[in-house]
């Protein structure tokens, strides 16, 4: 647990480190602010991985819209 | 965003790997799941049906020679609904680049490096990526072209050291419930590599020559179909029908199958060398359009500060939305297709329709893209 806490904070200090001061100097406003709600968005998925939070998965979703569908194109269609 | 030039040649051999990227993967053994024997038939089928899909692709890149689909889609459709779209785009190939990330995972971790758990070996492969999305289309076309010579002679290889092995009975009975189970392996085959083609939308309007997209994708579209061909026949006809639809990796126990007197066998390694190489490149074309989608989407600067946090995303949600192989099976034999048949198709002849009509009411005044 300890370990993978180390290994996620030292990789989003990585990814900051190195992106960060360049989009700081160049004054990208709205690159940062994405930029840091997709690293935020990342790190949170990470801790939930660690600790084996279920999330909703869009897969799921997915495969309950299209399953009938495919299901209908192998019975009648073909 | 300046735009980065690769040539004809690169974009055909862009296009041939991204199709052997899961053709030497899960391809063969979906078609042969539902086609069983006459799972050849099904890919002839399916390959005139991606001619067609090529006319479809090409018609739109001519028609704006410059734009990526993520530009011109805002241009047809107007602000927010071309921005939705852009977006959709954006989400599938999020769980595009997912799911191939959890294909290779699950290749290396069953039948390669066993022992090894599952997120670090998608964690080095990712980094790889990153690296190479960063450095740019140029620099990882012209890696492909490199490597390209080598896939093929591998394939080469595999089918001549195989002919000792081949059984003609195993293709036997041609037909032998009709066609409808053909056609039903043909929508397979369409989702998985043939309707995902619709990525190279966001790579076209980077090749030198705009004329020459639609012969590309011809000519790409005909030789991975028949490299496509030739593997799943070869697995027919050495493992039989049965073993091809279990095995999830044919071209890997093909390879375990060479045994040429007794003397050169177990070079599956090599098949797995070259089921990383056209993965990697599949990933690699499918990240890289994440990236560039995103980034258009948002209409910010550069894409390369994209590449971290996006890949940091990338391999937990890889985790996430497939849990497992069994899961990710399912998926791809049944929702996958009309999923891709949205994105792939639907969409697609939706721009091209009301950029026709479009075209038609604004005659005089000048309508498409420079």
């Amino acid at each position: 647990m300890v370990l993978a806490w180390v290994g996620i904070l030292s990789v989003t200090m990585f990814i900051l480190l190195f992106e960060m001061p360049r989009l700081v100097r160049e004054r990208l406003v709205k690159e940062s602010i994405i930029f840091s709600v997709l690293l935020l968005m990342g790190v949170t998925l990470s801790v939930f991985q660690v600790y084996r939070v279920s999330i909703p998965n869009p897969i799921y979703w997915i495969s309950m819209v299209f399953t009938p569908i495919s299901n209908w194109i192998d019975h009648y269609l073909l | 965003m300046e735009k980065e030039k690769i040539s004809y040649t690169q974009f055909i051999i862009l296009i041939i790997m991204f199709i052997l990227g899961t053709a030497n993967l899960i391809t063969p053994s979906l078609i042969v799941s539902q086609a069983k024997q006459d799972a050849w038939l099904s890919i002839l089928f399916g390959i005139g049906i991606a001619l067609l899909l090529a006319w479809l692709y090409s018609t739109l890149a001519e028609r704006y020679k410059n734009m990526t689909i993520i530009e011109y889609s805002q241009r047809i459709l107007g602000k927010w609904l071309g921005w939705s779209l852009s977006f959709l785009y954006c989400l599938y190939f999020l769980i595009l680049t997912a799911g191939l990330l959890h294909i290779v995972g699950d290749f290396i971790t069953t039948h390669v490096l066993t022992e090894t758990p599952f997120i670090a070996i998608q964690i080095t492969f990712i980094m790889i990526i990153i690296f190479a999305v960063r450095l740019g289309l140029e620099t990882f076309a012209r890696t492909f072209e490199m490597l390209f010579p080598y896939v093929i002679l591998f394939f080469i290889v595999l089918m001549l050291c195989l002919i000792p092995q081949i059984k003609l009975e195993n293709v036997l009975p041609v037909l032998e419930h009709g066609v409808n189970p053909v056609l039903r392996g043909t929508i397979r085959l369409l989702g998985v590599p043939y309707l995902d083609v619709v990525i190279f939308l966001m790579i076209a309007p980077n090749v030198n020559h705009p004329k020459k997209v639609r012969k590309s994708l011809v000519i790409a579209i005909l030789i991975g179909g028949i490299i496509l061909l030739l593997v799943t026949l070869l697995s027919i006809l050495v493992l039989g029908s049965g073993l091809t639809s279990v095995f999830y990796y044919p071209t890997y126990d093909l390879a375990q199958r060479i045994d040429i007197g007794h003397f050169i066998k177990r070079i599956e390694i090599f098949s797995g060398g070259i089921i990383f190489l056209t993965a990697f490149a599949k990933i690699t074309i499918s990240f890289y359009a994440l990236v560039v989608s995103l980034a258009q989407t948002f209409s910010l600067k550069n894409y390369q500060f994209l590449t971290l946090p996006i890949g940091m995303i990338t391999v937990s949600l890889s985790l996430i939305m497939f849990p497992n192989i069994v899961f990710f099976n399912l998926f791809m034999m049944k929702p996958w297709t009309p999923f891709m048949l949205i994105f792939g198709l639907l969409f697609p002849l939706i721009l091209l329709t009301v950029d026709l009509i479009k075209g038609i009411f604004l005659k005089n005044t000048k309508p498409r893209g420079r």
